[in-house]
C-alpha cells in the first residue's frame, strides 16, 4: 500500500515535472481575436468566447471534429421513444472531470452532472440558475426551454429527457456548446465556500483540457489532462493570446508568437499563401451576408426598385475588394454547402443601364435620397463592411441614387435595423446546425414584425406555407424540394441582394499537424500535434 | 503648510461631486440599451429583455438610481460589468498595473532622453546639434502617435524583427502567475532566466510610442529652463571663478534648471493616461485604456462609468499631488490665489 | 494652483500688443516661423482651391486601378501620382480635399473655444465666489478625464459620429485651457494699478471687464489659439482615426490611416502619406505658433 503510494506520488511528480514546461513540453499558442465574457459556455453566444471553455468541456453527443456529424460524447448511446418525445441516454463509465487549482474531483463523472447543466438552464429557481447574470441565450433561443419538459435520473448511468413533442434537430441542439456538462460537485463544493460566481470563471469540465489562469484580455492557459476518457492531448499546455487586430495576429503568426489564428485580412492571404512556414486553411463557411430593403418605405415596395438596386451593383467588385480570395458571390439566400441549395438560379447581372430603366418604369424621379446602413463591425461573413458600404454607394450614384451611410454601434445597429428603421442595410446571417431552415425562416411571416429577424419586411404567402410544411415534414426529398422553390421565389422577389459566403480561413504554423478546421467555426486542437 | 494643504484637498473634493454627477448623467445620456449588446444576431424576446432591465436596476427612477450609484461608491462598490459580470473595481486593478507599467516606462523614456538632450542643446545653443534637437521636438510633440505607432511596429517588428509585435511577454518560453501585476517585476521574481529581457523588449515600443510627446516637452523645457539658468549671475560667477565646466553646468545650473521641469513632468500625468487610451489600443496592450474603449463599444454602462469615475480620480489625486509639492518647493505659491 | 501658475506664467510678462509692423519685423527674423508660415499658406491654399487642384475628384473609384502605388515605383501611374486606395480612389486627391477637413475642424474648434473661453474665464475672473469656483472646478474636471476617452463619451452621447460632432467633442476637451487662460490673465490684469484706478473712476464692470481688461489679456490667448488648432488637429485625427470621426467616404486624414492600416504591410503609402500629411501641417502651425508667441512675447523670445 505505502509503496502504491510512494509509486504514484512519484509518477504525479514526475508528470508535473514534465508538464511544467521542460524541452519535451509541446506547447501551442492560438491568436484569439477577443476577450471571452466567461468561461461558460451556455452564458455566451460567440465563437470567440466559446473558444476559451471549449477544450475544457465535453456534451452528452458532440460533433464529429471537422464535420457536423453527430458521435456519442459523454453518452455513450441513446434511445427514442414514445414517438420521439422521450430519449433516454446511456451514460459514459469512468468519466473524470479535471482538477483546478482550488478544486480536486473525487468522483466520476455521472447523472447529476447532466441534470445539474441541464437543470441549471432550464429551471429558474434552481439555485445557479441567477450566478453570473442567468442570460442562457442560446438555451433560450433554441427554445429548449419550451422542448424540454423535465429530466429525470434513472439511475447514476442513466439520464432520459421528456420533450414536449417530437423535435428532429433535439439532437444537434445537444451537441452545441451550451449543453456542455459541468461538476455538480464542483458546484457543490463553491456553494459551501459561498463563491458560486467562480464556477463561470474557473471552469471544471470532462474535457481534454484543464483550465490553469485567465489573465484578462491577454492570455488564458490550459494543460492537457493525462486521464482525458479519449486520451491524453499531444500538445501538453495550450495557451490562447488574446490579439483583436488581424493584421497584429498576423505578424505575430510570423514571428512565432503564434501557432494558429483566425480570421486574417483577405489583404494578407496573397503574402501568407507565398509563406513557406505557414499553411493556409479554409474551408466554405455556413453563411451569407446580404444587403436588404425594407418593404415597408416606398419605393422600396416595388419589385421593379428592388430589381434596379440589384443590378446597380457590381457584386464582383465587392468580392474581388472586400473578400478577395475569402468570398464566393451570393445568388441564394443559402450557402450551396447546405443541403437544397438551388444552383438553377441565375443571378441578377451587374447592368446600370437596365437598372436606369427599371427605375425609371417603376416611376422613380432621380436623384434619390435613401440611407444605407452598414454595419460598425467585421463579421464572419462580412470582413469590411465599411469599405463594402462605400463601393455600394459610388455604383448607386451611377444610377442617380444618393445613398447616404449611416451606423450605430453594433448592438443598437441590429436592434434599430429590426425596428423597421432603415430603408436599406446591410446584415449577413451564420448557421448553427446546418439545417436549410435555420436560413430560411429569416424571410419567413413570423419573422417580419418589430424587433424580428425579417428586415426586408418580406412576408410572402407562398413562401410562407411552404417554409412551415417543410419545417414539419420529415421527408429530406420533400423538403429540398419546397426550399428550392422558395429559393427561386426570394430571387423573383429581389428580397435580398445576396452579397456572398464567405470562406473562412485559418492559417497555422507548417508545423501543426492533424488540425481540423470547423465548418461551424470551432477551434479544436484535442486531435492536433506538432511537428 | 497645513493650511495649504487642507485648502487645496477641499478645493478638490467638489471636482470629485460634480465627477460622481458627469458619470452617472453622461452615461445614462449614451444611447443604446446595455442588455441590448450582449444579444447576437438571434435577438431576445422583450420578456426576457424586462427580466434584465429590471436585475440591473434599469427600470428604477433616474434619481434613485443616481442615490443608489453614490451610495454604492461611498462603500467601494463601482458596479458589476454587464458583459463579464465581474466587478468593475477588480477589473480596473487588474489591468491598471499593465497601464501604470507602460506610463511610468513612457515617462522614464522621456526623462532619461529629454532632460540630458535639452540641457546639451542649451549649452551648445546655436550649433548644428541644437538646431536639430529643436526640430525633432518639434516633430515628436506634433506627432500622430497612432500614426507614429503603425510606422514604428511596421519598422522595428515587421522590417527588422528587432522587437515584438504584441503581448507583454514570450508566452511559450515563461510563465508565471501574476504577483504585483507588473511584468518587469514579477518576471524578475519568477527567477526564469530571459523572462525580464522578454518583457523589457515587449515594452520596448509601446513606451516609446507614449514618451514621444513628453520627451519633445521634457527635451525643450529642459533647455529653455537651462538657458535662462546660465545666464544667471551665479553661473556666470561660478564659471568666472575657473570652476571646470562640467561642474558648472552638472551641479549648478542643471539643479536649478530642474524645478520647472519637474512641474512640466507632473502635468504631464493627465496626458499620459489620454496616450495611454491610444497607445494600448494599438499595441493591444491590456490596460485599463483599451478597456475603457473596449466599454463603450460594449456598452457596458457600469464598467465606463467605473472606469472613468477611477481613472480620473487617479489624474486628480496626481494632479493634487504635483500642486502640493510644488507649493512646498515654491511657498510663494501657498499664498498665492 | 499650479496649472493656473503654469499658463500664467508667460503672460504675466506679456507687453502691451505692439504694433503690427513691429511684430512682423520681429517675427520675420524667425526663419522656422517664417518656413512654417509658407508651409501652412500652401496647405491652406490647397485646402480652398482643391477642387481645381486635384486631378481627380476624391470620392471616384477607379475599380481597374485599386492600390497603385505612387507613380515613381515600379506598377504607379502619373495619372495617380501618389498612388490609389483599397477602393482606387486616388490618394492626391484624397489629401488634397483632407486638408480642407483638417484645417475646418481645427478653425473651427479654435473659434468656438476662444468665444467660449474667453466668456466663461472673464464671467469666472470678474464674478468670483461660487460661480468663479464652478467653472474651475467643472474645467478641473475635463482635464482630469483622459482627453480621448471624454471626446468618446460625448461622440457616443451624441450618436452617429461626423464632422460637426467631432467638432463639438474636441472643442469641449480644449475649452479648459482657454478658460483658465482667460481667467488667469484677467486675474493678474486685475490686480495692476491701471484698473484700480479705472474702478476708482467708476468704470461699469462690463465695461471694464470687456475694453479694459480683455484687450490687455489677448496675446496669449493668440498663442494659444494658434497652437490650439495643431492639438485640435491632431485629436480630431484620433477620432478619426478610432473611425469615431468624419464618417466615410469623407477623405478625412485620421480616418485615412484607420482604414487604410491593413495595408501597412503590403501597401504602405495608403498608410503613410496620410500621416504624413498630418504631421507636416501640424508642425507647421507648431512653428508658425512659436514664431507668434516669440514675437508677441518679447521677453520669452530670448530663452
Amino acid at each position: 500500500m505505502k509503496t502504491r503510494q510512494l509509486m504514484s506520488t512519484l509518477g504525479m511528480a514526475m508528470a508535473m515535472c514534465l508538464a511544467a514546461g521542460g524541452a519535451n513540453a509541446k506547447a501551442l499558442v492560438y491568436c484569439l481575436e477577443g476577450s471571452p465574457e466567461n468561461f461558460n459556455p451556455a452564458l455566451t453566444t460567440t465563437n470567440t468566447s466559446l473558444d476559451a471553455s471549449r477544450h475544457v468541456y465535453d456534451q452528452l453527443v458532440e460533433f464529429e471534429r471537422g464535420t457536423t456529424n453527430l458521435i456519442p460524447g459523454l453518452a455513450e448511446s441513446w434511445e427514442f421513444s414514445d414517438g420521439g418525445k422521450t430519449v433516454l441516454f446511456h451514460l459514459r463509465k469512468g468519466v473524470k472531470f479535471g482538477a483546478v487549482k482550488d478544486f480536486a474531483p473525487t468522483r466520476d463523472f455521472n447523472a447529476d452532472d447532466v441534470l445539474f447543466s441541464f437543470n441549471r438552464q432550464l429551471k429558474a429557481d434552481h439555485p445557479y440558475h441567477t450566478v453570473t447574470g442567468g442570460k442562457f441565450d442560446t438555451f433560450n433561443d433554441m427554445d429548449m426551454g419550451k422542448i424540454i419538459q423535465s429530466l429525470e435520473k434513472k439511475d447514476d448511468y442513466t439520464v432520459v429527457f421528456h420533450l414536449s413533442e417530437p423535435n428532429a434537430p433535439f439532437m444537434a441542439n445537444l451537441a452545441m456548446d451550451f449543453a456542455s456538462i459541468g461538476s455538480a460537485e464542483y458546484a457543490d463544493a463553491l456553494t459551501k465556500k459561498g463563491t458560486p460566481e467562480q464556477i463561470d470563471q474557473v471552469p471544471v469540465g470532462t474535457g481534454p483540457y484543464s483550465f490553469v489562469s485567465y489573465q484578462k484580455d491577454t492570455v488564458i492557459r490550459f494543460k492537457a489532462r493525462p486521464d482525458y476518457f479519449r486520451g491524453k492531448p499531444a500538445i501538453d499546455d495550450y495557451i490562447i493570446s488574446i490579439v483583436p487586430d488581424p493584421t497584429v495576429r498576423f505578424a505575430k503568426l510570423k514571428a512565432g508568437e503564434c501557432t494558429l489564428m483566425g480570421f486574417p485580412r483577405p489583404s494578407d492571404l496573397p503574402e501568407m499563401e507565398k509563406d513557406k512556414s505557414l499553411q493556409v486553411m479554409h474551408q466554405p463557411g455556413l453563411n451569407v451576408a446580404y444587403w436588404t430593403f425594407n418593404e415597408q418605405k416606398k419605393p422600396f415596395d416595388d419589385v421593379r426598385v428592388r430589381r434596379a438596386l440589384l443590378m446597380a451593383i457590381d457584386k464582383a467588385a465587392i468580392i474581388r475588394d472586400v473578400y478577395g480570395n475569402t468570398g464566393q458571390a451570393a445568388k441564394n439566400p443559402i450557402p450551396p454547402t447546405i443541403w437544397s441549395y438551388n444552383d438553377d438560379i441565375k443571378d441578377y447581372p451587374y447592368d446600370t443601364e437596365k437598372a436606369k430603366a427599371l427605375l425609371k418604369e417603376a416611376g422613380v424621379t432621380t436623384p434619390l435620397d435613401i440611407d444605407l446602413w452598414y454595419m460598425p463591425v467585421q463579421r464572419p461573413y462580412n470582413p469590411n463592411p465599411k469599405r463594402m458600404g462605400e463601393m455600394m454607394q459610388a455604383d448607386l450614384s451611377k444610377i442617380g441614387i444618393n445613398a447616404k451611410l449611416v451606423t450605430y454601434e453594433w448592438g443598437e445597429y441590429r436592434k434599430r435595423l429590426q425596428q423597421g428603421e432603415a430603408m436599406t442595410g446591410q446584415l449577413g446571417w451564420t448557421g448553427d446546425n446546418g439545417d436549410p431552415d435555420n436560413f430560411f425562416f429569416l424571410l419567413g411571416c413570423n419573422a417580419a414584425r418589430d424587433g424580428g429577424q425579417n428586415i426586408a419586411r418580406f412576408c410572402d404567402k407562398s413562401y410562407e406555407a411552404k417554409l412551415q410544411k417543410a419545417r414539419q415534414s420529415t421527408d429530406k426529398e420533400e423538403r429540398a424540394q419546397l426550399y428550392e422553390e422558395m429559393q427561386t421565389i426570394a430571387h423573383d422577389e429581389a428580397v435580398w441582394f445576396t452579397i456572398a459566403h464567405s470562406v473562412v480561413y485559418e492559417i497555422a504554423k507548417a508545423n501543426l499537424t492533424g488540425y481540423k478546421i470547423s465548418p461551424l467555426g470551432r477551434h479544436e486542437f484535442a486531435g492536433a500535434d506538432l511537428k | 503648510m497645513i493650511r495649504f494643504l487642507i485648502r487645496r484637498i477641499a478645493l478638490t473634493l467638489p471636482t470629485f461631486v460634480a465627477l460622481m454627477f458627469v458619470t452617472f448623467v453622461a452615461i445614462r445620456l449614451v444611447p443604446g440599451d446595455p442588455v441590448e449588446v450582449r444579444v447576437g444576431e438571434h435577438g431576445i424576446s422583450p420578456e426576457r429583455l424586462a427580466e434584465f432591465r429590471h436585475q440591473l436596476g434599469l427600470d428604477q427612477p433616474v434619481w434613485k438610481q443616481f442615490v443608489d450609484y453614490v451610495w454604492r461608491l461611498f462603500h467601494g462598490d463601482f458596479g458589476t460589468s454587464v458583459v463579464t459580470n465581474q466587478k468593475v473595481l477588480t477589473e480596473f486593478f487588474t489591468l491598471f498595473p499593465a497601464t501604470l507599467e507602460l506610463a511610468f516606462c513612457a515617462l522614464v523614456f522621456a526623462i532619461g532622453i529629454g532632460i540630458p538632450a535639452g540641457a546639451i542643446a542649451a549649452v551648445k545653443r546655436g550649433s548644428t546639434y541644437d538646431h536639430m534637437l529643436m526640430g525633432m521636438s518639434l516633430t515628436g510633440y506634433s506627432m500622430p502617435i497612432f500614426w507614429w505607432g503603425l510606422l514604428l511596429v511596421m519598422f522595428f517588428s515587421e522590417r527588422l524583427g528587432w522587437t515584438p509585435v504584441s503581448g507583454r511577454i514570450d508566452l511559450i518560453q515563461y510563465y508565471f502567475e501574476p504577483v504585483t501585476g507588473f511584468m518587469l517585476i514579477d518576471a524578475l521574481l519568477s527567477d526564469q532566466a530571459g523572462a525580464f529581457w522578454s518583457a523589457l523588449s515587449h515594452l520596448a515600443l509601446p513606451a516609446i510610442v507614449l514618451g514621444t510627446i513628453p520627451l519633445a516637452i521634457i527635451a525643450r523645457m529642459t533647455r529653455s529652463s537651462m538657458l535662462e539658468v546660465l545666464n544667471e549671475d551665479y553661473v556666470r560667477t561660478a564659471r568666472a571663478k575657473g570652476l571646470p565646466p562640467w561642474r558648472v553646468i552638472g551641479l549648478h545650473a542643471l539643479r536649478n534648471a530642474l524645478i520647472p521641469v519637474i512641474t512640466i513632468i507632473g502635468l504631464q500625468v493627465g496626458g499620459l493616461m489620454g496616450g495611454a487610451v491610444l497607445t494600448e489600443y494599438i499595441f493591444a496592450w491590456p490596460g485599463v485604456g483599451h478597456w475603457l474603449i473596449d466599454a463603450i463599444s460594449r456598452r457596458d454602462y457600469p464598467a465606463l462609468q467605473g472606469g472613468i469615475m477611477l481613472i480620473s480620480s487617479i489624474v486628480i489625486i496626481v494632479n493634487l499631488f504635483v500642486d502640493v509639492l510644488y507649493g512646498t518647493v515654491n511657498p510663494r505659491i501657498r499664498h498665492g490665489r | 494652483m499650479a496649472a493656473d501658475v503654469t499658463l500664467a506664467a508667460p503672460i504675466a510678462s506679456s507687453a502691451q500688443p505692439s504694433s503690427f509692423a513691429e511684430f512682423w519685423a520681429s517675427f520675420r527674423e524667425n526663419k522656422g516661423a517664417v518656413a512654417g508660415l509658407v508651409v501652412l499658406s500652401l496647405i491652406v491654399l490647397t485646402a480652398i482651391f482643391a477642387d481645381v487642384l486635384a486631378p481627380h475628384s476624391p470620392l471616384e473609384q477607379f475599380r481597374d486601378a485599386v492600390k497603385l502605388p505612387p507613380a515613381w515605383y515600379e506598377g504607379g501611374n502619373w495619372a495617380f501620382p501618389l498612388g490609389t486606395d483599397a477602393l482606387g480612389r486616388d490618394m492626391l486627391s484624397r489629401i488634397m480635399h483632407g486638408a480642407r477637413y483638417s484645417l475646418f475642424i481645427g478653425l473651427s474648434v479654435m473659434a468656438v473655444s476662444i468665444v467660449c473661453g474667453v466668456g466663461l474665464g472673464l464671467l469666472a475672473a470678474f464674478s468670483g465666489g461660487w460661480l468663479d469656483t464652478a467653472i474651475s472646478r467643472v474645467m478641473d474636471l475635463i482635464v482630469a478625464i483622459p482627453s480621448l476617452v471624454l471626446a468618446i463619451l460625448i461622440i457616443a452621447i451624441l450618436q452617429n459620429p461626423s464632422l460637426e460632432k467631432t467638432i463639438v467633442a474636441v472643442t469641449v476637451v480644449s475649452l479648459p485651457r482657454y478658460v483658465r487662460l482667460v481667467r488667469a490673465s484677467a486675474l493678474s490684469e486685475m490686480g495692476k494699478d491701471y484698473v484700480t484706478a479705472a474702478k476708482v473712476a467708476g468704470v461699469a464692470s462690463l465695461r471694464l471687464m470687456l475694453r479694459t481688461v480683455l484687450p490687455n489679456c489677448l496675446a496669449p490667448v493668440i498663442v494659444q489659439a494658434a497652437l490650439g488648432v495643431s492639438d485640435a488637429i491632431l485629436e480630431a485625427a484620433a477620432l478619426g482615426f478610432l473611425g469615431l470621426g468624419a464618417q466615410p467616404p469623407t477623405p478625412e486624414w485620421g480616418a485615412m490611416v484607420g482604414d487604410g492600416r491593413e495595408f501597412i504591410r503590403s501597401e504602405p503609402w495608403i498608410v503613410t502619406l496620410p500621416g504624413l500629411a498630418i504631421l507636416v501641417t501640424v508642425i507647421s502651425i507648431n512653428l508658425f505658433g512659436d514664431g507668434l508667441r516669440d514675437a508677441l512675447d518679447p521677453k520669452l523670445k530670448r530663452s
